[in-house]
């Protein structure tokens, strides 16, 4: 008896004992587990790095880095919404750092003093079930406002902005496409035909490819990786345009190892990392590589810094209004 | 100083007493302030963290807007309704199944009694929201069941945080309940049926009200973890607020600590309630039939009647855990379940998976050794040594386990980001966590095992030159060896399988498997969180097999399950 209490005593400070060496990159992201499996192996096979990645939704992350201030647990977030980018360099939460790797990608997707840089952008998405539209004689819908008819009601799923970088964007969208009046009152109207709001952005999609509903407000991947898995998803762009993220990478201010974390930004930026992303991404930000979407959406043009700052005002009358 | 405190002389030498005790046993006393500053920085401190962030601004000023916004809005107040309405319900449902199988293995002699107390138990390996997972594919809108009648039901929302909560917490109203039934001499069911009563009259006037104190404390036991479950609520509350979800989303979601606190306060105070009933009322009660006197009792079976509503119920219960878990492998093996129904092993390859089980395991067996090595010596303190202080101790090292994770996490992450202590991110932080809220297990099982043993033994020790250390070495803690193996065990069981407070402690590279389960359910990637539940079930089951016949290789016996 007493051997096991020794022994399994030794083995619990053992564990608690055990710590990153300098080869060691932490990276948050809020990237999909599956693509980030393949990104990671690459970023190990291209640098040798040591990486350690922690997914979680991307206002879960920013929630996150905001409460670890002066000691954030990770070296470099890869993968966040450029609003929180722009929130984050201004908070001084961020490390500079001018990669040559970049040069290749326009101004309009890089910071100018180099606190973020942007490797891929996505943007919003309608997604039907055709099997149910079919069964249910439902038509295509066609553009935000048509998502308003009583026929949808109980059959529409999306995200809930609180937690999803995706809903925040489509309702940061609406806010500036309609102005706040006009887009509380869809809001309120689309609300009667929404079934349920779910905390991550991909979930949508994944319920209505099951069929559990007919329409998912979500992104352009959640619905293209799950079409080419079978699920008999259709992408639809409203014609008012949809809101996009640029989705960035940073290093953060204080990161334990800076010189890993200018590698993986090195390493983000360059030719075979884009090209690797390009097989998951819609559209990838490095010139002359083709990426997932072969069309260009209608993109509306969003102001990611006034969304940012506007998220608290917004979020509290969301809430009010539509949180059961 | 002139002005002495007025002391009554009974109280002053009882003090100098216990303080020339202390004196002459330094080393023990030494133990105990160790043991006191862990509970008071790892359990206590957290506690207070979150009540005094309740009364904060962002900023860090005091204010008593915060509660004055919980009542005010009504997405705040709602998830405490929701919340409490979700934990009666529960426990209603929960606490009458229990009492079904108690009543199945231990007052009938039907020959399913065996099989259906092993599906009632299954739920403890898994972690809770399992059942949440296979609702979802089965009693989903235009799920199995939708698809096979042609119906339009969408089981999310009430209906299945209700079922879901009620298979996930079955096991251990059940033990509760069936160790009370157990305990009951059949004497007085006898004596009611020689006198003529059905056995409808005997389980009303003589089996309930004997075993009340039994289904009253598994009631407080479902209620306090019906609120503080997470998962649940979570996966199939169909976007319901409810405390213990909500508060998480407000503090990772919106990065609100202050009202996350809020909500955490809610959710400490019927915890900590229904805690204190049990603590001060239903502690050590029990209504004990059996006496040294010899008693032979038949034991009272259940008239027909009586015998077939409780074999439906507990068979209706025991298909919907069994289907549920049946659901889960099916789902494991699955390309994608009811879409493309094809085999496949892909959803096994997850290298991000294997990491966090592995990590799950590393964190389970360190939490395990550390909570009942800790226990034991509790328990040694608590009963064997006259210490100042020693029912705060006590009372401490339980509160651990009655304060909801929720309210934990929220205080390990309020406290162990900053200086002086930062441990987030750190393996140390996860088994200090899950030690210190399991802790109580082995101290209980200690404490009752040093009731049933004379101090004698260990008074002959010392009479013959022992020292207190050699003597608590040598001969106390081989006969705790049963209690820290029950310490080890629970802990380690609820280590692999906890959410509720790591959910707000995991970092890069330090993921656990039951975390990520969820995280993969709540993506929707089925098929990935089913094939990790089924590894993980299997190493839980694995590991307690191994336990097991370690124990029987060294002699001891296991408590419980």
């Amino acid at each position: 008896m007493i051997p096991i209490v020794v022994l399994s005593l030794g083995l619990a400070v053992l564990g608690m004992t055990a710590r990153a060496d300098a080869q060691t990159v932490r990276i948050y992201t809020h990237n999909d587990e599956k693509e980030m499996e393949a990104f990671v192996a690459d970023l190990r096979a291209a640098t040798g790095l040591d990486v350690q990645v922690l997914r979680m939704s991307s206002n879960e992350l920013r929630a996150r880095v905001v409460a670890e201030k002066g000691n954030i647990g990770a070296d470099l977030q890869w993968g966040m919404p450029n609003s929180h980018a722009l929130l984050a360099k201004r908070e001084g939460l961020l490390e500079p750092y001018r990669s040559r790797e970049w040069d290749a990608v326009p101004g309009q997707f890089k910071d100018a003093e180099g606190h973020w840089y942007g490797w891929s952008y996505w943007f919003n998405a309608i997604a039907v079930n055709t099997e149910i539209l079919q069964k249910k004689g439902l038509p295509r819908p066609r553009s935000w406002a048509d998502l308003l008819d009583p026929r949808w009601k109980g059959e529409i799923v999306m995200p809930n902005p609180g937690t999803s970088g995706t809903a925040y964007l489509v309702v940061a969208t609406l806010m500036q496409l309609m102005g706040p009046e006009r887009a509380w009152d869809y809001l309120t109207r689309l609300d009667r035909n929404v079934a349920e709001y779910t905390k991550s952005g991909s979930a949508p999609a994944e319920q209505v490819g099951r069929g559990q509903y007919a329409l998912a407000i979500t992104w352009d991947q959640a619905v293209i990786t799950r079409k080419a898995k079978g699920y008999p998803l259709e992408l639809i762009i409203p014609e008012e345009g949809v809101g996009f993220d640029l989705d960035s990478i940073a290093i953060f201010r204080g990161a334990r190892n800076l010189a890993a974390a200018r590698k993986v930004v090195d390493y983000v930026g360059s030719e075979r990392g884009m090209r690797l992303f390009a097989q998951h991404r819609s559209k990838v930000t490095r010139p002359g590589i083709a990426a997932l979407v072969p069309f260009d959406p209608k993109l509306f043009p969003y102001d990611a810094a006034r969304a940012g700052e506007e998220q608290d005002r917004i979020m509290l009358e969301w809430k009010t209004r539509f949180q059961k | 100083m002139s002005t002495a405190v007025a002391v009554s002389p009974r109280c002053r030498t009882g003090w100098a007493e216990v303080a020339r005790r202390a004196a002459r046993e330094p080393g023990t006393l030494l133990v105990a302030v160790g043991l006191g500053l862990l509970l008071l920085l790892f359990v206590l401190w957290p506690i207070g963290a979150v009540l005094v962030q309740s009364f904060r601004t962002r900023t860090g000023e005091f204010t008593l807007r915060n509660y004055g916004d919980f009542f005010a809005h009504r997405f705040y107040y709602r998830a405490l309704l929701n919340s409490l309405i979700l934990a009666a319900a529960t426990t209603v449902v929960v606490v009458t199944l229990g009492l079904a199988f108690a009543l199945l293995t231990t007052r009938t002699r039907s020959p399913l009694r065996r099989p259906l107390r092993w599906v009632a138990l299954l739920p403890l390996v898994a972690p809770p929201f399992l059942f949440s997972l296979s609702l979802i594919i089965l009693g989903g809108r235009r799920g199995l069941v939708a698809q096979a009648l042609g119906l339009d039901v969408n089981i999310k929302g009430w209906p299945g945080v209700l079922i879901a909560q009620a298979v996930a917490f079955l096991p251990l109203a059940y033990l509760v309940i069936e160790n009370v039934l157990v305990s009951l001499s059949g004497t007085l069911e006898d004596a009611a049926a020689d006198l003529g009563a059905d056995p409808w009259t005997t389980l009303r006037t003589i089996t309930v009200p004997l075993a009340l104190p039994g289904l009253v404390k598994a009631g407080l036991l479902v209620f306090i973890l019906s609120l503080a479950d997470f998962g649940n609520p979570m996966l199939i509350g169909g976007g319901r607020g409810f405390l213990a979800t909500d508060a998480y989303l407000l503090l990772i979601g919106e990065q609100n600590a202050p009202m996350a606190s809020v909500l955490a306060v809610f959710l400490l105070v019927p915890a900590l309630g229904a805690f204190a009933v049990h603590h001060l009322f239903l502690r050590g009660r029990s209504f004990t039939t059996i006496t040294g006197m010899p008693a032979v009792a038949r034991r009272q079976e259940l008239g027909p009647v009586l015998r077939g509503l409780v074999l439906g119920v507990c068979l209706a219960a025991a298909l919907v855990v069994a289907a549920t878990f049946a659901l889960v492998v099916l789902g494991a093996f699955t390309e994608v379940l009811l879409i493309r129904n094809r085999f496949t092993l892909e959803h096994f390859r997850s290298p991000i998976g294997w990491a966090a089980l592995q990590t799950s395991l590393r964190m389970s067996l360190g939490a395990a050794a550390l909570s009942a090595g800790l226990g034991i010596v509790l328990a040694y303190l608590v009963t064997r040594r006259q210490l100042p202080g020693r029912a705060v101790l006590e009372l401490a090292a339980l509160l651990g386990l009655a304060v909801p994770g929720t309210v934990m996490g929220i205080g390990y992450i309020l406290l162990f980001n900053t200086p002086p202590l930062v441990l987030t991110g750190t393996l140390a932080l996860l088994i200090l966590n899950t030690a210190f809220r399991e802790v109580s297990v082995g101290m209980e099982a200690g404490i009752s095992k040093l009731h049933q043993l004379d101090p004698s033994l260990e008074e002959a020790s010392r009479g013959l030159g022992a020292g207190l250390l050699t003597t608590f070495w040598r001969v106390v803690l081989p006969l705790l060896g049963s209690a820290f193996a029950a310490g080890f065990v629970y802990t380690f069981m609820v280590g692999m399988i906890t959410v509720s407070a790591v959910v707000f402690l995991v970092a890069p590279g330090m993921n656990l498997a039951a975390v990520y389960i969820l995280n993969l359910a709540e993506t929707g990637a089925l098929g990935l969180a089913c094939a990790l539940s089924v590894v993980l079930i299997a190493v839980v089951v694995g590991c307690l097999g191994l336990l097991r016949l370690l124990a029987r290789r060294t002699g001891l016996v296991l408590g419980g399950a």
